[in-house]
């Protein structure tokens, strides 16, 4: 048993790409997403005026609109043909029209309308403008009803739970350090384990572990694995500290479940290789399967609003469950029952590499299948 | 061999080296239809909400109804008591919940002003922007009814009614991407990314490769703009695929000239292969670019700015960003085929990308001069 370890962490100490992969790389990705992320100071999106009113009221909106914290007053182009190509050329995300006789038609209780024209292809920063110009705009009516004794009978009051601020940022943040983990342990996996037949070593690493097929594959893991689990447990903990997110249901639940998605994405790792025998068509398939994952997860776009072939692979993938136990967990304050579910499907990825035991024991023994590119 | 002859043989190399293909022609293709997919609907509608209705009067059931007829939404269940709705909320069964107040008809006939709450799961942004949006129109549409028949009572032309319930309104008008589509917004963007990720990979097998083999590799710069010429080739012609085809699939809106598109981009086709060729030089064995690649993809998206305003981001790492041909390259044609720029209004985009080519090149030529010492002493 200690000469398949050894063995292998001499392998390690011998191969920088694997210091990389398992030294480098989980720190400091995560670290650059974070510090793509953890700046909270407000965005101002730019926003062009074009006040063909210049009136007293049509100054009122225009300070309005300075006045929120998502958008900024930047620029009065001559015409919509100017302020258009501000637009295209990326100098504002959106242009405000204030028409003329804005102010004689408030007052005369017609209802003027003010124009908003604005960028959708940014869709983030577009309804973030789109929010702030209708809350502004319809508080500054709100005000001048007011006044002339109108209101509207029913108003809605918005609650965004769990994230008060509306800091989606932050909220991104640590699904994307989980994915990017859950890649590298997918990516050693199939490392530590193909790279043997890619080099002809298989036998060797075999002799070592006295012909035991499973248990050469396990004490060749299980150094990645104790390691994996236990700095991406640090890793997730400590970057959710520093996003200030803090954990409102079962701490133990959310880091224990890396630990099993660790085990799942090793289990996957090692499913891949040992059916392809093959490390850089099991590396070219896992990327196809885990490079995609994170759009399938359903936290960007809802999982429930995809259909047919996305809705099923969205539900088969182990990230997307092991996301919306974090997010659960941790932002929510979810029912450990409500999150049970999510647990439990990653534990048939676990098991994924005894399907393929059989092929192992053959790539391990037979020599013809080694050195394959 | 002239110049057009090494472009051939480096086309005729990558094209017969399995792995390759499969990630520059296989992979390439098989990404930019994959991708795309969970997002097809674009937008989110149905999204279960729940409405706790404390009043359980003609008028709130009339405000029920409305909910659960907009798009956004559909109300999956009315109850009276808010807790075990709250805690549905929190188990993620509904995606939002709007909570109809006790005395909602009596303050309605009493011309009090009321208010309701509409609740969102703000730990998912589309899912919570949809709920709000949705539950908000549906109040908004019911308030302005409830001032109609206020109006009609009094014996008041209805049309005033609309003016009354808001004395000032906005008219939203979309420019490019009308429908507010997430693939429209998203898809675009990773394509050239996809371009990107799968010849850098490409390359540095190739270059990998020949290293691996102890084979001859590029050594003057003729012979490196030769080579690169082969896969300028393939990139033109798979974007013509992406363009063709996958956006017909798709049916992803489209503003601009095609013929603008590969005039910007032929620079970041330049870019990523010199990229790929200097790459190609240090990787040791043909698998590390696709791990490497594998796991640069996600900052590269978030890097290119458009996913999420480069503002917030700390001015170090927006400026590395600019190193990566990706970050220029997505801006510059998300604004010209999906904005409808004029090459004119792209220009700091075409430029940088022009001086990355050249940055990239100097350094795949260096490092061919570097290895020719290497291999001489």
């Amino acid at each position: 048993m200690r000469t398949v370890l050894t063995r292998e962490l001499k392998r390690f100490a011998h191969t920088p790409r694997l210091w990389f992969l398992v030294v480098v790389a989980p720190f400091v990705l995560p670290g650059l997403l974070i510090a793509m992320f953890v700046e909270r100071a407000p965005t101002e999106l730019p926003v062009a005026i074009l006040d063909y009113d210049n009136s007293h009221l049509s100054r009122q909106i225009i300070r309005a609109l300075d006045a929120t914290p998502g958008i900024r007053v930047q620029g009065f182009p001559a015409d919509l043909q100017a302020a258009g190509s501000l637009v295209r050329r990326g100098e504002v995300f959106a242009m405000v029209a204030l028409p003329p006789e804005l102010e004689r038609d408030m007052l005369r209780g017609e209802a003027p309308r003010v124009q908003l024209y604005y960028n959708r292809q940014m869709l983030t920063a577009g309804n973030v403008i789109m929010r702030e110009v209708r809350t502004a705009i319809g508080t500054v009516g709100a005000g001048i009803g007011l006044a002339q004794g109108v209101f509207p009978p029913v108003r809605t009051d918005n609650h965004p739970l769990f994230n008060p601020g509306l800091d989606f940022a932050r909220f991104l943040a640590l699904p994307l350090i989980v994915t990017l983990l859950h890649i590298l342990v997918v990516i050693v996996a199939i490392d530590v384990t193909g790279r043997e037949l890619r080099e002809s070593t298989a036998g060797e690493w075999l002799r070592a572990a006295d012909g035991a097929v499973l248990r050469a594959l396990l004490l060749k893991l299980l150094p990645y694995f104790a390691w994996f689990a236990l700095a991406g447990m640090g890793l997730l903990a400590f970057s959710a500290h520093v996003l200030g997110l803090e954990v409102r249901g079962h701490g133990g639940l959310w880091l224990g479940g890396w630990v099993v998605l660790t085990a799942a994405c090793m289990g996957l790792g090692v499913f891949l290789a040992g059916l392809f025998g093959n490390l850089r068509m099991a590396t070219s398939v896992a990327s196809v399967v885990i490079s995609p994952a994170f759009a399938y997860s359903g936290m960007t776009f809802p999982a429930e609003a995809m259909d047919g072939f996305a809705s099923i692979w969205s539900h088969l993938l182990p990230l997307g469950h092991y996301l919306k136990l974090q997010t659960g967990q941790l932002a929510m304050g979810s029912s450990i029952a409500a999150s049970l579910p999510h647990l439990l499907w990653l534990l048939p990825f676990v098991f994924l590499p005894l399907l393929v035991i059989k092929r192992w024991r053959r790539l391990l023994s037979d020599e013809r299948l080694w050195g394959a590119r | 061999m002239g110049s057009f002859g090494i472009l051939l043989m480096e086309l005729r190399a990558a094209l017969t080296d399995r792995g390759v293909v499969l990630i520059i022609i296989g992979g390439s293709i098989f990404y930019a239809l994959f991708y795309p997919l969970p997002y097809k609907a674009q937008v989110a509608v149905g999204l279960p909400v729940i409405v706790v209705d404390q009043d359980g009067s003609a008028h709130s059931r009339d405000l029920i109804r409305r909910v659960d007829a907009v798009e956004q939404v559909r109300v999956i269940e009315v109850t009276r008591e808010a807790r075990p709705a709250e805690t549905r909320l929190r188990d993620m069964q509904a995606a939002g919940m709007l909570l109809i107040p006790p005395d909602f008809e009596r303050d309605i006939l009493r011309q009090r002003p009321v208010q309701v709450g509409a609740f969102g799961n703000a730990a998912f942004m589309v899912m919570y922007s949809q709920t709000v949006t949705g539950m908000s129109n549906a109040v908004q549409d019911f308030s302005g009814e409830i001032v109609r028949e206020r109006k009609l009572a009094e014996g008041r032309p209805p049309f005033l009614a609309d003016t009354l319930a808001q004395p000032l309104a906005v008219d939203l008008h979309e420019l490019f991407n009308p429908d507010g589509g997430y693939a429209n917004y998203v898809v675009p963007a990773v394509l050239i990314l996809i371009l990107q990720q799968t010849f850098l990979i490409g390359i540095g097998m190739m270059g990998a490769g020949r290293r691996e083999q102890g084979l001859a590799r590029a050594s003057g710069l003729r012979e490196l703009l030769a080579q690169a010429g082969a896969y300028v080739l393939l990139m033109a012609v798979l974007l013509g695929f992406f363009l063709l085809v996958v956006y017909e699939i798709y049916d992803f809106p489209r503003f601009g000239r095609v013929a603008d598109v590969y005039w910007l981009l032929l620079p970041f086709f330049l870019a990523v292969t010199f990229l790929g060729l200097a790459l190609g030089q240090m990787f040791r064995s043909r698998e590390t670019a696709m791990q490497l690649m594998m796991l640069v993809s996600v900052p590269a998206i978030f890097l290119a700015g458009f996913a999420w305003p480069a503002e917030i981001m700390p001015g170090w790492l927006v400026a590395a960003g600019q190193l990566i041909p990706s970050t220029p390259g997505i801006d510059g044609f998300v604004r010209v085929h999906q904005m409808g720029a004029a090459l004119d209004e792209v220009r700091p985009s075409q430029i940088q990308l022009w001086v990355l080519a050249g940055f990239y090149l100097l350094l795949a030529w260096l490092g061919t001069r570097f290895h020719r010492e290497a291999a001489v002493s």
